[in-house]
Order: structure tokens, then C-alpha cells, then sequence
């Protein structure tokens, strides 16, 4: 009696476990699948919003890398430049063949910007970070109305 | 004097950018309302002057390996074909449509960000209370 026991237990916990074992190779597989599928999802996303916007890519790319990637947010934030600044270039090459760079006004709006850039980062440490998301949102819908009529 | 200007402009987007809150999106309406840019040359200038400062920002992550390459790196690829076709399109399209549609995705952003941030705001009052409650069972 005692023999058989063993035997079956033996026998249902080695089936036992290759099934875990198969199971476990297959979500394997389709996890993936599936996170190469979103990742290639963001990627079109992202670049067509790039292209068409001119911008605000990264304003998506972050939240995305987040929500749909399972980033941690400070890696989302870097993952996002690095994923930007091909992106930019590539639409950048378009539009400067179109003619449509205006290139004498790009260089003082350029220096403010990285001057700005700079500030912004030294500034980051001192400035609450809900009242500033509140007052962007604001700015920026209202810019959105301003430019829809 | 329209120089002056043009610095102002990069400046105020460029804090917001440095910030890490999208300093384009601010850019471009910023340049098209206040400096009469046409939309088009907006989002071709604010394309351009995003490269220095990512190119500076992204030196230093990768330096402190914030990075993710392999997440990165198919995004690039199917990204790159995406904003080629993008930019595309956006060049065929009338500049007074184009800006149109900037409206809308400004609306879009900015709804959300409106959103994330009182979610925010409502987690860390949650957090606090339930800190303050805590404090008061120990004693």
C-alpha cells in the first residue's frame, strides 16, 4: 500500500511540476510577445506624434513608458530622451527639406532655451511639483483654446 | 528687439523643458500667439533646439545608468519610420489646419496633466493622513 502511495504521489508531482514548468516557459513567451508588441505600439505612436506635432512626443513617451512598459518613473524619464532625440532628428530632416526651417530665428530662441533648460533642472529642487503641474495645465489649455479658434 | 523676444520665448520653455515637462509643447504655441511664427516653422524650430539640451541630459543619465536601451531601442526603430511619415503628412497640411490640430493635443495634454496632478496631489494628502493617524496610534 505504502509503496503505491509513493509511487503515485511521486508520479502526480512530477507531472505536477512539468506542468508548472511548461506553463510557467509559455507566459514566459507570451509576456514577451506581448510587451515587444506595446513597445512597437509606443514607438508608431510616439513617432507619428512627433512627426505631425513637431513636438510633445515626450509629453506621451513618459507616461506610456510608465503605464504600458512598466518603467520606474526616473528610468521612463531618461529612456525618453534617448528615445526623442533620433526621433526629433529624423522629423527635423523633413521638415528642413520642405523649407520650412526658419533658421536666423532658431539661433537666440535655441540659447534661451538651453540657458532656460539649465535653470529649469537647478530650479526643479526648489519649486513644488504640484502647483507647477497645475499652473502648466492651465497655461497650456488655455493655449489649446487660443490656438483652436 | 524681436530678438529679445525670441530669447524670452526660449527661456520660459526652456525652464518648463528642464523641468521635464515638455518645454515643446510651450514652445510652439508660445511662438505661434505671441511672436506670429507660422505653425509649421514653430515645430521645426522647436525640433531644433530640443537637440543640445537632450543631447547635454541624456550624457548624464546614461552616466548615472537611468537608461533602458533594450526598452529603448525598438521603440527607436519603429518610431523613426512613424515621425518621417508624420512630419510627412504635417508638411502637406495647410498652416492654419495644422495649428487647429495643435489645439487639440494641447487640450488633450493639458487635460491630463490636469488630471495627474490632483491624483497626485490626492495620494500624498492620503499618504500624510495615514502618516498623522499612525503617529497618533504610537502615542
Amino acid at each position: 500500500m505504502k509503496k503505491v502511495n509513493i509511487e503515485r504521489s511521486f508520479n502526480s508531482n512530477f507531472a505536477c511540476s512539468e506542468y508548472t514548468i511548461d506553463f510557467k516557459l509559455s507566459t514566459k513567451n507570451t509576456r514577451k510577445k506581448a510587451s515587444m508588441l506595446l513597445k512597437l505600439i509606443t514607438g508608431a505612436v510616439i513617432g507619428f506624434v512627433n512627426g505631425f506635432w513637431g513636438g510633445g512626443g515626450g509629453m506621451i513617451c513618459v507616461p506610456l513608458l510608465i503605464q504600458a512598459i512598466h518603467l520606474p518613473e526616473k528610468k521612463a524619464h531618461a529612456t525618453t530622451l534617448l528615445i526623442m532625440l533620433p526621433l526629433s532628428i529624423a522629423s527635423l530632416i523633413i521638415y528642413i527639406i520642405k523649407g520650412n526651417m526658419l533658421w536666423l530665428e532658431s539661433i537666440p530662441i535655441g540659447l534661451g532655451f538651453v540657458v532656460g533648460g539649465i535653470l529649469g533642472a537647478l530650479l526643479l529642487k526648489v519649486i513644488s511639483n504640484t502647483w507647477l503641474g497645475f499652473i502648466f495645465s492651465v497655461v497650456i489649455i488655455t493655449g489649446g483654446i487660443k490656438m483652436l479658434l | 528687439m524681436n530678438n529679445l523676444y525670441y530669447i524670452i520665448a526660449g527661456l520660459v520653455s526652456g525652464v518648463v523643458g528642464g523641468m521635464g515637462m515638455g518645454g515643446g509643447t510651450l514652445l510652439i504655441p508660445i511662438l505661434t500667439i505671441f511672436l506670429a511664427i507660422a505653425q509649421k516653422n514653430a515645430q521645426a524650430i522647436n525640433l531644433l533646439v530640443f537637440i543640445p539640451m537632450s543631447l547635454f541630459a541624456l550624457f548624464v543619465h546614461i552616466k548615472n545608468k537611468l537608461v533602458d536601451f533594450k526598452v529603448g531601442i525598438p521603440i527607436i526603430i519603429i518610431g523613426i519610420v512613424f515621425s518621417l511619415g508624420g512630419s510627412f503628412i504635417a508638411n502637406t497640411l495647410t498652416n492654419g489646419f495644422l495649428k487647429r490640430l495643435f489645439g487639440v493635443f494641447l487640450l488633450g495634454v493639458g487635460i491630463n496633466q490636469m488630471y495627474q496632478t490632483i491624483k497626485n496631489c490626492k495620494k500624498t494628502k492620503e499618504k500624510e493622513e495615514r502618516v498623522y493617524k499612525f503617529k497618533i496610534m504610537i502615542k
